[in-house]
């Protein structure tokens, strides 16, 4: 379970539970910057790896090999093969294409949806802000992951629409935050001078308003991010995400935990994968936490 | 306490409306619409509009929407496409085994997380204090799926004390029951048990940091009486919060669990609905999903209430 809340007093969804208390905050910040650099580097490497797939990968990642198949670690193949002979390392290597891409499509959907909703409603206030954010409140209150699944019945299950539903489970959250960092300087003398100037209420917003009120949401978004990683292996693990014979991290882990009897450690090499990215992802998440955050 | 309760129950009015209304428009977004989802690839025009008028679906979206309430209301959750089973009767037989994992992980948690947030609280910056701290930092950061599936590999298939996967109904043996659940139950609970000790461990810092329990000290009231009597009390209403959002993540979470440990519960109800756009279906278990959610939420609203004479207004 992963770590984002911004009030504490509300109850939030199903992916996020409380943040850690603030004295282990510091201690986090306090420790050298190495854990950090890897974490860069471990991303940039991922990056790295997805553009390169076709020159890294020593295999086709969906060409069968039904001879040879469940075959444990070798020299041919590092990490063995899984059900059809599928070189595992070089599904694994083609696998952070959709994996980066996943996570692009659902926090560019959480944003496109979740900063204009907490914009206008820090902005506006009023009634149009009591009903944006009663519909927030509702959809916050529901199962993350049971409505991301509804969602992606209806648009149909592959890769992009159960991102898309992860994206629009969360755009509430960022509503929520971006629109307290409105409030906050929604009143600020510089804001209310381009009101003097007459400026136009839309320059206000995204010029003087939105930039100054961003810094929790952009905390949020990479929160988010690395949550984002574990949505969609766990959406890629239940067959809901990239669709065979395509690969993904999720599937390999599926594919390797159906024959965990044969060949126990081959779950191994996706696990691993997945969580140091999400930790990684999460490491960096406290880095701009602690570059953004403003001091109580 | 009346108006807190009237107040509550009145919020819940919007999270209703929200909810169903996401779930009930989700069949009209759906491309080519739910009775093309439901004929099936092969079906001719002809036959789609046939099942199109069968299932209400000519009628103005507000009383379509209205009929759907109606019936939900009234737990008629209609058929499932796909093998025409009531929806319904599915759901109380597979609601029960998801209730009974998610008490049993939530107990896990509880019972995991109290003692040591409670100890590593008591004897701060000690190397026990440090180890639980890493300890429910990992906790927190691998997934309870994955970690289900290295609690299968070790300690199923390994050291051969427990079942890998498979599940006895309660009715017919309690004890292969329980035997079943318990590595599914650890696996559920162990995110949970982390963000337990930390939470209790936090609120516990607070709360003996603070200037009545250092008068406290300062009357000479036993330890025994300061750690329980005076912290763990006001600690705990910080725990009760975390409790409830917890038992609607694990409840999410389950669905992954019970995938996992083929263990037949509303979890892989749903992800099979999903798969085969079985809109009755997913639309049933959503609603139960969201039911139960809104239900610990209330439930935990009152407890504080309960619980700190503060909140009653």
């Amino acid at each position: 379970m992963a770590q984002v809340i911004e009030d504490q007093s509300r109850p939030a969804s199903a992916w996020e539970v409380t943040a850690a208390p603030p004295d282990e905050r510091r201690g986090v910040r306090r420790r050298g910057r190495i854990g950090l650099y890897l974490a860069l580097g471990f991303v940039a490497a991922l990056a790295l790896i997805g553009a390169l797939a076709p020159i890294l990968a020593p295999y086709d990642p969906i060409k069968q090999d039904l001879g040879n198949a469940i075959a444990s670690a070798s020299a041919q193949h590092p990490l063995g093969t899984d059900e059809f002979g599928r070189d595992v390392l070089s599904r694994l290597i083609w696998g952070t294409r959709p994996a980066l891409l996943g996570v692009l499509v659902a926090i560019v959907t959480a944003c496109v949806i979740g900063l204009p909703w907490g914009l206008i409603a820090g902005y506006a206030g009023g009634t149009v802000d009591l009903v944006l954010m009663r519909i927030a409140d509702a959809l916050l209150v529901l199962p993350g992951l049971v409505i991301a699944l509804a969602i992606t019945t209806a648009l149909g299950a592959n890769l992009v629409n159960a991102m898309l539903a992860v994206g629009i489970v969360f755009s509430p959250i960022l509503a929520r935050v971006l629109r307290s960092g409105v409030l906050t300087v929604r009143d600020r003398e510089y804001v209310v001078v381009t009101r003097m100037y007459g400026l136009p209420p839309r320059h206000r917003m995204l010029f003087h308003v939105l930039p100054n009120a961003m810094a929790p949401a952009l905390i949020q978004i990479t929160l988010l991010t690395g949550i984002t990683f574990l949505a969609q292996a766990a959406l890629g693990f239940l067959g809901i995400g990239v669709q065979p014979p395509s690969p993904s991290w999720g599937d390999s882990l599926s594919a390797a935990y159906k024959f965990i009897i044969v060949d126990p450690a081959a779950v191994l090499a996706p696990g691993v994968v997945i969580v140091l990215t999400v930790l990684a992802v999460y490491r960096i998440g406290d880095a701009v936490r602690d570059r953004l955050e403003i001091p109580a | 306490m009346t108006s807190t309760l009237v107040k509550r129950l009145l919020a819940i009015i919007p999270t209703v409306v929200v909810a169903t209304l996401l779930v009930f428009s989700l069949e009209q977004i759906t491309p080519g619409g739910a009775a093309e989802a439901a004929a099936g690839p092969t079906a001719t025009p002809a036959q789609i509009a046939a099942l199109k008028a069968q299932m209400g679906l000519n009628d103005p979206l507000p009383v379509q929407y209205g009929k759907w309430l109606w019936n939900l209301a009234h737990l008629q959750f209609g058929q499932s496409v796909i093998n025409r089973q009531d929806v319904g009767t599915e759901i109380t037989q597979r609601l029960p085994v998801t209730v009974e994992l998610t008490v049993l992980a939530l107990l896990v948690a509880l019972v995991v997380g109290i003692p040591l947030g409670i100890l590593s609280a008591a004897r701060r910056q000690t190397r026990f204090d440090a180890a639980v701290r890493g300890g429910s930092g990992l906790g927190l950061a691998v997934p309870e799926w994955l970690l289900a599936m290295l609690a299968v590999d070790v300690f199923a298939l390994q050291l051969g004390w427990l079942p890998p996967t498979g599940f006895t109904p309660l009715a017919d043996n309690v004890g292969a029951n329980l035997q079943g659940m318990i590595l599914p139950a650890l696996a559920l609970g162990s995110g949970a048990a982390a963000i337990v000790t930390r939470q209790t461990r936090g609120a516990m810092i607070e709360v003996l940091d603070s200037p009545f329990v250092r008068t406290a000290w300062a009357l000479g009231i036993p330890r025994r009486e300061i750690y329980f009597r005076f912290a763990l009390k006001n600690a705990l209403i910080s725990v009760v919060t975390v409790v409830g959002l917890i038992a609607g993540a694990l409840l999410g979470v389950a669905i992954l669990i019970e995938r996992v440990f083929v263990i037949p519960g509303m979890g892989s109800m749903l992800v099979d609905g999903v798969g085969q756009k079985d809109f009755p279906v997913m639309q049933g278990v959503t609603v139960v999903f969201v039911a139960i959610v809104i239900l610990i939420n209330l439930a935990v609203d009152l407890s504080y209430a309960a619980l700190d004479p503060r909140i009653r207004r």
